[in-house]
């Protein structure tokens, strides 16, 4: 019936002749066919040809007219009424009825489907929500690494100042405002840089700041400005002064607005004579 | 036979209408075909109405895909048995999921999705039992039974195995013999028309 090497096919060709073949098994039957075996076409067809010869030799039965009538009915109706892509119409429950304008309308919903997508939507916001939520975290912990490696810096500078032979120590005492204040100078001349470290000093009504003096026999230069913690601990990096070469007299803390002052107007609340 | 040649050549040149979207050859295609098809439905549904629902959908079929028709395929005749029995089958297939859902055992659905049929439907499932019976009587009456459940019950083969409590790869064979058979009867008998 078919040739050899659709012996596999064969089988098949029967049951899908009979109407005994699964949906699956259909289609594979089908797609045999459309590779074009020529063999398979053939016995297909003559099996399809037995099936209407069946059928013929059946005795004819007239069904209702209003079969025919509905036919002709959605014929003629169809291009006003169905869509092109409207397979399957189904005439039996009525032709161009607001059902089928309301199909036209809404199209059908397959539950399933969207269930799935909308959990699949909700899964992506949340997973995306959780990605900048990450992603901020991983900044802000960034940003604190930075201001850690920052501060390392600054404490192995302030070391290895203290620790270099020519670094010179200046005791700073507190004078009348506040005498149980304390500060001590590390400086290093030859690098023009040092370092100040205060104790014990009063805390300053807002608009004020305390200012460090670098004090030469040309005038005293502003070494920085800074207010203490609550406890009246401070560090401060002493900025470099325009004539390294010359020597410093003495240091000397005074009070004066926010933002410094070019030369000290305020009152002196801590000196230091190297 | 020239009847049957007519008739072919007939159902040709109503197909070339329907192509054309002639109404009045579809009417014809009809009205020649039509009782045909539907007795042929009410052997697969004693139901009358299901029936003609199936013969509304097959009819319609032809109207929409009749530019899908391929004569080098088979007669206009066949293509529509063809789409009568695969319309047949889908319905059949789906009044047996519903009869599942609602009754339960696959062994009775056949049973329980059939109503009282009327006198006239019984005169016409009794011809066509007799009509097909002459064109099988020739075969052992397994081979029969299983292409009969398949061929007018659109039965799958897994189907038929189940309600026959007969091996799977029992009744593949018994109706791959059966429609060996009655193909090389076929063949036979147009070389002795020829």
């Amino acid at each position: 019936m078919t040739n050899p090497g659709c012996q596999r096919f064969e089988g098949l060709c029967t049951l899908v002749a009979a109407g005994a073949a699964t949906h699956e098994e259909q289609d594979v039957f089908k797609n045999h066919l459309e590779e074009g075996c020529l063999a398979c076409n053939e016995a297909h067809k003559e099996f399809f040809e037995i099936n209407a010869d069946w059928v013929n030799q059946l005795t004819p039965l007239p069904p209702s007219p209003l079969v025919r009538e509905r036919l002709l009915t959605a014929m003629t109706q169809e291009a006003e009424i169905i869509p092109q892509k409207a397979k399957g119409f189904d005439l039996a429950r009525g032709v161009g009825r607001s059902r089928y304008k309301e199909r036209a309308t809404w199209p059908t919903i397959h539950w399933p489907w969207a269930i799935g997508w909308a959990f699949a939507a909700l899964f992506g916001i949340l997973l995306f929500s959780n990605i900048q939520k990450d992603r901020q975290a991983t900044q802000k912990m960034e940003a604190q690494l930075q201001s850690l490696h920052l501060a390392v810096a600054e404490k192995e500078a302030a070391l290895h100042l203290i620790k270099t032979r020519q670094t010179q120590v200046v005791t700073l005492g507190g004078l009348a405002p506040s005498p149980n204040a304390a500060a001590k100078v590390f400086w290093n001349a030859q690098a023009n840089t040092g370092l100040l470290i205060t104790f014990d000093l009063p805390l300053l009504p807002l608009g004020k700041v305390y200012q460090l003096w670098a004090i030469q026999d040309a005038g005293p230069f502003d070494a920085g400005i800074f207010s203490p913690d609550p406890e009246g601990t401070s560090t401060l990096k002493i900025k470099s002064i325009p004539d390294p070469q010359q020597p410093v007299g003495l240091f000397a803390i005074t009070i004066e607005s926010e933002g410094g002052s070019p030369q000290p107007t305020g009152e002196m609340v801590l000196k230091g004579t190297i | 036979m020239p009847a049957d040649l007519d008739q072919h050549a007939a159902a040709l040149v109503a197909m070339q209408g329907i192509v054309r979207r002639d109404a009045a050859a579809f009417a014809m295609f009809y009205d020649r075909h039509a009782p045909m098809v539907f007795a042929f439905l009410c052997k697969m549904f004693t139901n009358r109405t299901e029936a003609e629902d199936v013969l509304q959908e097959t009819f319609w079929q032809v109207w929409r895909e009749a530019c899908n028709y391929d004569s080098s395929r088979g007669s206009p005749v066949a293509w529509l048995v063809q789409i009568a029995r695969s319309r047949g089958i889908d319905r059949l297939r789906q009044l047996r999921l519903k009869a599942q859902r609602d009754a339960g055992p696959l062994e009775d659905w056949h049973d329980k999705i059939q109503t009282q049929p009327t006198a006239e439907m019984t005169i016409a499932t009794e011809d066509a039992h007799l009509a097909i019976h002459n064109e099988m009587d020739k075969l052992p009456l397994e081979q029969r039974e299983a292409i009969m459940l398949a061929f007018f019950n659109g039965l799958t083969h897994q189907e038929i195995s189940k309600r026959l409590l007969t091996p799977l790869g029992t009744i593949k064979t018994r109706i791959r013999l059966g429609m060996q058979k009655l193909y090389e009867a076929f063949k036979e008998r147009d070389c002795v028309n020829d």
